[in-house]
């Protein structure tokens, strides 16, 4: 198994984070506070390449000081000149509501800048987060699936070419120059939903899932699967990436005390779903129970499955204890899903940076050489676990 | 098609092509394989229209010349030609002999029956700016075929109809026809957008 740290970049000083709802207004950001965040989101990268993290992940997102990448392909360009070995990933760009084109240009020139170690996944975006760029949240995912398709097309198209889409038109299109990895850098899809999973299957897409419980995540990759095989392909570990949070401790006991008091992105969600983020009706967040079925992809329109149950699988720590509890948890979830890469998040609300990097710490040095052989020999049974159900 | 002008057929070496001309303003032939067409209809309404309804199958490169007569016979001294499909060696064969009266060509997703591939066509002779359009789900001929015809025409545009298959206009006929129109309007200008993109100018 993979392991890829999630680098959040978030800002590093309290006040802003006593604003309750979404956006938080500029006015809470100082500069010289976010100049050290930076560095210091920098510098966690790198100590995690020489933790031995396989790869180090940024995502998109705007307005809020809890994730501050707005553009992720700036960061992940900072990325590249302090992270030597590891990949580069871009899990991902919001692009349902970004210039298609203009993305397929940047991830060809962090493969570049990287010297071929890009990976990037696509992402649809929070409701929320459409409104950052004016986008009608009932459009994202025909939009989504055709940028996808679009972007692909750009990194590989050897001609010039336009486009005639639905909701793209290009009539002149020469990325240039040209990605490293060819046809193109392994691209993942986000699959939260069974229909997120069929296109990522019938497109060639490895999937990325993030923050369900580990039955919905062995729902969402059997689907896969099983799609996959439709199309004629067999799905290995390393197509499959689930991002979440973890927290290890020296005792259970400690890791106990972490868990009560994670707030993690339900808090986030919590705020997007006050101010602004209220109006695409982000539904309201009961952080106490954990989703029971696979969501609506946040599109919006099946809002009563979302304030039911489903929720957006924004979990709690999902993977938290000893260090030998979590090597445990994570070789389960690995039999039951066959996820081959996990991309993990050490902080969020309700814990201490302390803690944080506690977690940190131990999860390189007694987690991460552990769990290294989980899928080597036991990928196979878990596809076949998985594909059975 | 609605307000027909004139319909005829003319022969070479015992060869018929029918032809129907309706519409007014530029003008413009289409080669077609099926008697309805969405985008003839549309065509009809913003420009004078010649169409030519041709069998299925490879047709006798001989009608490139009967193109031509019937062209002068309606008083047509310069035009744009479209061809759907297999009848894109056709129109090739055409633009290719006729100087300039092909003002512009536009290929339907090109398909070669008899050699499945276009590496035998003049594509290098084609003089004219060339719109070659394919849908992303084709599944008769690969859009990827497009970049051979980006490398050999001179003023070559290779375009993609994102989510159509080898009939486009039954795919995306919105689509299919904005294209065509802004190519048939502007020529190789078609690349520059021509509506505002002010929201109150």
């Amino acid at each position: 198994m993979k392991a890829s740290f999630f680098c959040t970049n978030s800002y590093l000083s309290p006040e802003p984070f006593q604003h309750r709802g979404w956006p938080t207004p500029p006015r809470w950001s100082r500069p010289d506070v976010s100049v050290r965040s930076m560095e210091f989101a920098l510098e966690q990268a790198r100590l995690a390449e020489e933790a031995g993290f396989d790869w180090i992940a940024c995502s998109e997102h705007h307005y809020t000081p809890a994730l501050q990448t707005a553009n992720p392909n700036i960061f992940a360009a900072a990325l590249t000149r302090v992270v030597k070995r590891a990949r580069i990933a871009v899990l991902g760009p919001l692009v349902s509501m970004t210039n298609p084109v203009r993305t397929a240009e940047e991830l060809a020139m962090l493969d570049q800048l990287s010297g071929g170690r890009l990976v990037a996944l696509f992402l649809r975006g929070t409701p929320n987060e459409f409104l950052a760029y004016g986008v009608n949240p009932q459009e994202t995912r025909a939009r989504t699936q055709e940028a996808s398709e679009l972007i692909v097309r750009a990194l590989t198209e050897p001609e010039t070419f336009g486009w005639e889409g639905r909701y793209f038109r290009f009539r002149t299109v020469a990325v240039w120059p040209r990605a490293i990895q060819q046809p193109h850098p392994p691209l993942f899809y986000s699959g939260n939903s069974i229909e997120s999973a069929s296109f990522a299957a019938r497109n060639g897409f490895g999937l990325g899932v993030s923050f369900y419980p580990p039955h919905l995540v062995a729902q969402l990759t059997t689907h896969y699967r099983q799609e996959c095989a439709k199309w004629g392909s067999r799905v290995v570990p390393d197509q499959l990436v689930y991002r979440t949070f973890v927290g290890v401790a020296d005792s259970d006991k400690e890791a106990d005390g972490m868990k009560t008091r994670f707030l993690g992105l339900g808090a986030i969600v919590a705020s997007m779903s006050q101010g602004r983020g209220a109006v695409v009706g982000l539904p309201a967040m009961d952080l106490s129970p954990a989703p029971r079925e696979v969501g609506t992809d946040a599109d919006g329109r099946n809002l009563a499955a979302d304030k039911g149950q489903a929720g957006f699988g924004f979990g709690g720590l999902q993977f938290c204890g000893s260090p030998d509890t979590v090597v445990k948890q994570i070789a389960d979830f690995h039999e039951l899903t066959g996820i081959g890469v996990l991309d993990v998040s050490f902080g969020g609300a309700g814990l201490t940076p302390e803690e944080a990097q506690r977690s940190f710490r131990l999860f390189s040095s007694e987690v991460l050489p552990r769990i290294r052989s989980i899928g080597s020999g036991s990928s196979a049974r878990a596809e076949s676990t998985a594909t059975a159900k | 098609m609605k307000n027909s002008r004139s319909q005829g057929a003319n022969g070479i070496d015992g060869t018929e092509l029918r032809h129907t001309d309706s519409g007014s303003g530029n003008a413009v032939l289409l080669l077609r394989t099926a008697q309805k067409s969405a985008l003839a209809d549309r065509l009809a309404q913003d420009f004078r229209l010649v169409t030519f309804d041709l069998p299925d199958g490879k047709p006798q490169r001989n009608l490139a010349e009967a193109i031509g007569q019937t062209a002068r016979q309606l008083g047509i001294a310069k035009y744009c030609l479209i061809a759907e499909s297999e009848l894109a060696e056709l129109a090739i064969a055409h633009a290719t002999r006729s100087g300039d009266s092909v003002e512009a060509l536009i290929l339907l997703a090109p398909a070669y029956p008899s050699n499945d591939n276009s590496d035998d066509l003049p594509l290098e002779e084609i003089s004219a700016p060339t719109l070659v359009l394919f849908g992303t789900r084709d599944q008769v001929v690969p859009p990827e075929t497009g970049r051979n015809y980006a490398r050999r025409i001179p003023k070559c545009f290779y375009t993609l109809v994102y989510d159509a298959g080898h009939d486009i206009g039954v795919d995306r006929p919105q689509s299919l026809y904005a294209v065509v129109r802004d190519f048939l309007e502007h020529r190789e200008k078609f690349i520059i957008p021509h509506q505002s993109s002010a929201i109150n100018p």
